[in-house]
């Protein structure tokens, strides 16, 4: 792993909406500045509504009008390479009702031609991780929230991404399976040296997955601190939860998110 | 208990269009000015008869129908490509619209003497009448339905940078065609409309000649048949 080259700079990163009906103006991040280099897995931690879905849309070109700046380093696409590029994964999965989950699952990888054997293969491996074998051929309409987000999840894996942006991705999957599934998602992308922001409200989530886990304040997000995780935690969840330096984060964490009043 | 319902709903209509005809059988049976004016079931009924025996009534049907479903096919296909392929660029559909719009409204009764001359006085020009509107229709709800997928998909492959071409390819496309399907439905009353116009306006076959003809002869029973018939075609339409 090359752990010297940065993948996202971010630089001042301001973003101000106009209220048009209170005729006055909303800030929502203020002064963000961070780097994540490549094949860390960075986490946002914060109270909801603080602006952190709004900056994975500034990143991704989606969302208009910011102030100071980013960068995205992105690798340019070589012949018979297929790790590069963005993924995205949303807050809700918005599988296409019309494709059944395999085809859900390749939706984006289809964008970088044809699928060839050993990533076919790589793919059906993917679903056996997470758990939905046998259900290749439901419809989204047939599987429940869950499973949904879990489709969500593969189909920016199986993108093979650089960058992976998530928003909590794992938000309406029950406690027991999201236990077993953080460890297969953080070997997922350790494995695709992927380069990871990773949004989220649960504490523990983020220390286990995480190499950095950045808490923001309320509105205007401000960072408060950006905790170095990478040392705690193994391949598994359960057992990282009882590890020293996991609870000492946690409660360092829960304080900054201003709960110890 | 679903399938007793369907019976039930069933019986009401029966039971509905079986009051009315009784209605009208009794009322022109006893009122001269009744029975002039709409006919009564009984003639109504020689009419089928007469008709259906000298094997005419299927043939004008078949001409209509067919002038009916080729603009209804022409019109519904080319206006669906057409407005999803308005979804590539937003500045093209913005300049469009107007014209779209001012064409659209444009009555097809306009359009008639034109066809004639283009398509002369045959089948084809009843065919043009009826692609005329269901063009229209099938462009603006198809463009439309592109432009109302759901954009959370798009933004699913805008992050991966996917061309616009594949976005349009995997996503527009799938996901607009229940709109598409929407306005053949929709269409199916334009193209029949334009069919119909198109007899009037000049024809020696198809449904539309069948009653202006009862209509110049002052047969009233004849003409309510074939009114009726009218009615019978649209409703087949509608269930194919």
């Amino acid at each position: 792993m090359n752990n010297q080259v940065i993948d996202i700079t971010v630089n001042k990163l301001g973003k101000t909406y106009w209220l048009p009906k209170e005729k006055k103006e909303l800030k929502v991040l203020d002064d963000l500045t961070f780097n994540v280099e490549r094949g860390e897995f960075f986490c946002l931690v914060g109270p909801s509504g603080c602006g952190k879905t709004t900056l994975l849309r500034i990143l991704l070109d989606i969302e208009e009008g910011w102030d100071g700046d980013f960068n995205l380093n992105l690798a340019k696409s070589i012949p018979d390479v297929v790790e590069y590029g963005v993924a995205y994964i949303q807050q809700m999965p918005q599988l296409l009702p019309w494709r059944n989950l395999l085809q859900n699952v390749t939706l984006c990888r289809e964008t970088k031609g044809r699928i060839a054997w050993p990533d076919k293969q790589g793919i059906l491996e993917l679903i056996e991780e997470y758990g939905l074998r046998g259900y290749e051929h439901f419809l989204p309409a047939q599987l429940s929230g869950g499973m949904s987000q879990r489709v969500a999840v593969m189909r920016a894996l199986a993108y093979r991404p650089q960058i992976l942006f998530c928003d909590e991705p794992f938000s309406s999957i029950d406690f027991v399976t999201r236990l077993h599934l953080l460890g297969v998602f953080k070997r997922n992308c350790i494995e695709g040296n992927v380069t990871t922001i990773f949004v989220t409200h649960n504490i523990d989530e983020a220390i286990f997955l995480g190499t950095h886990v950045a808490v923001l304040s309320d509105r205007p997000a401000r960072i408060i601190e950006i905790h170095d995780t990478g040392h705690i935690g193994s391949m598994d969840a359960v057992a990282t939860r009882e590890e020293q330096g996991f609870r000492k984060c946690f409660k360092k964490i829960w304080e900054q998110l201003g709960h110890d009043k | 208990m679903k399938a007793w319902a369907w019976i039930s709903i069933q019986l009401i209509r029966i039971g509905i269009l079986a009051a009315m005809i009784l209605v009208w059988f009794a009322a022109a049976y006893f009122s001269t000015a009744i029975s002039f004016n709409f006919g009564s079931p009984g003639e109504v009924f020689r009419e089928f008869y007469e008709l259906l025996t000298r094997q005419q009534l299927v043939r004008h049907a078949m001409i209509t129908g067919l002038e009916a479903f080729g603009g209804l096919m022409i019109g519904t296909l080319a206006g669906s490509i057409l407005g999803l392929l308005l979804w590539y660029s937003e500045r093209t559909a913005d300049v469009v619209r107007l014209y779209i719009v001012a064409i659209g409204a444009v009555p097809v009764f306009a359009f008639a003497p034109m066809m004639i001359i283009w398509f002369g006085v045959g089948i084809t020009m009843k065919i043009a009448l009826a692609t005329i509107p269901t063009f229209f229709v099938s462009l603006s709800q198809a463009y439309q339905g592109a432009k109302e997928v759901n954009k959370a998909y798009v933004e699913v492959l805008t992050a991966t940078k996917a061309t616009r071409r594949q976005i349009f390819h995997k996503i527009i496309i799938p996901g607009s065609i229940d709109a598409v399907l929407e306005s053949l439905k929709l269409n199916v009353n334009f193209a029949l409309l334009g069919a119909f116009i198109g007899e009037f306006i000049t024809s020696d076959r198809g449904l539309g000649y069948l009653i202006l003809k009862s209509a110049g002869l002052y047969n009233i029973p004849r003409l309510a048949f074939r009114t009726f018939l009218i009615v019978a075609v649209g409703i087949f339409f509608e269930f194919v």
